[in-house]
């Protein structure tokens, strides 16, 4: 059995608890030792895609800025729930535009094809 | 037999998060399956916090890993830079910055690369399935 595939799920908002950070942390330290990462934003972890973010109002480093940097980290597959955006009138045009969008079904097919998850 | 890799992230005073993965642990063992490690994360770091006093007539989740530890011999490991941002200090820590250590000597600090290091050796033999579990 191969288990190099991890899916992250991060479905907390951005700033309000550490869900998010701790979610992106461990996204870096997966791929640093080799495993292949996928990251799926779902309910208000959209909120982390919204790319006018000014964290420095609350001394906290800009999520945003982490998201936009994973493809330095060989994280390129990054999805949202397009369902949830809907639900949460985020436009998509406010939604930073390298995170590709997914409906529910392609959301439960991804999670069918990788052999560990973690929720954030 | 499976190999199982388990992820811990709630502290065992806001839910029973650390019972049910430490239950699950003794019956995968039990039934001959192997636990290659547990893994403390987030507010699950604070699992190995041997400052936490229970309340008088509650048990302490803490005597049990430790029990546990004992007698399997399981690795438990929890993330350092978690633990650390929620005052929970290693040995390295309390020696390098001058705080005092509170993380049971059953648990040890590593890096988060430790829990997906195994993830990646489990690739790479086919004879062992690795299941990894978050609670």
């Amino acid at each position: 059995m191969i288990l190099s595939k991890l899916l992250i799920v991060s479905s907390q908002a951005p700033y309000f608890s550490s869900s998010a950070q701790d979610a992106i942390e461990a996204a870096l330290a997966a791929s640093n030792v080799g495993v292949k990462v996928t990251c799926v934003f779902t309910n208000k972890g959209l909120y982390q895609l919204l790319t006018e973010q000014k964290s420095v109002l609350i001394g906290k480093k800009s999520l945003f800025k982490q998201i936009r940097a994973l493809p330095l980290y060989d994280i390129e597959d990054l999805y949202y729930i397009k369902d949830d955006a809907e639900a949460l009138s985020v436009s998509a045009a406010d939604i930073y535009d390298e995170v590709e969008p997914l409906d529910l079904v392609s959301f439960n097919r991804l999670c069918d094809s990788f052999d560990a998850v973690l929720r954030f | 037999m499976n190999k199982f890799l388990i992820f811990v992230t709630r502290s065992p005073f806001e839910s029973l998060n650390g019972q049910t993965a430490l239950s699950f642990c003794e019956a995968a063992i039990k039934l001959g399956h192997e636990v290659s490690q547990v893994f403390f994360y987030q507010q699950g770091v604070q699992q190995a916090n041997d400052f936490i006093q229970p309340a008088a007539g509650e048990q302490s989740q803490l005597a049990k890993w430790v029990i546990f530890s004992e007698q399997t011999r399981t690795p438990l490991n929890i993330c350092v830079t978690a633990a650390i941002k929620r005052g929970v200090v290693s040995t390295e820590e309390a020696m390098s910055n001058g705080k005092f250590e509170n993380i049971h000597p059953v648990f040890k600090a590593v890096g988060m690369s430790e829990y997906f290091a195994a993830m990646r050796l489990g690739s790479s033999n086919d004879e062992v399935s690795i299941k990894c579990i978050q609670f």
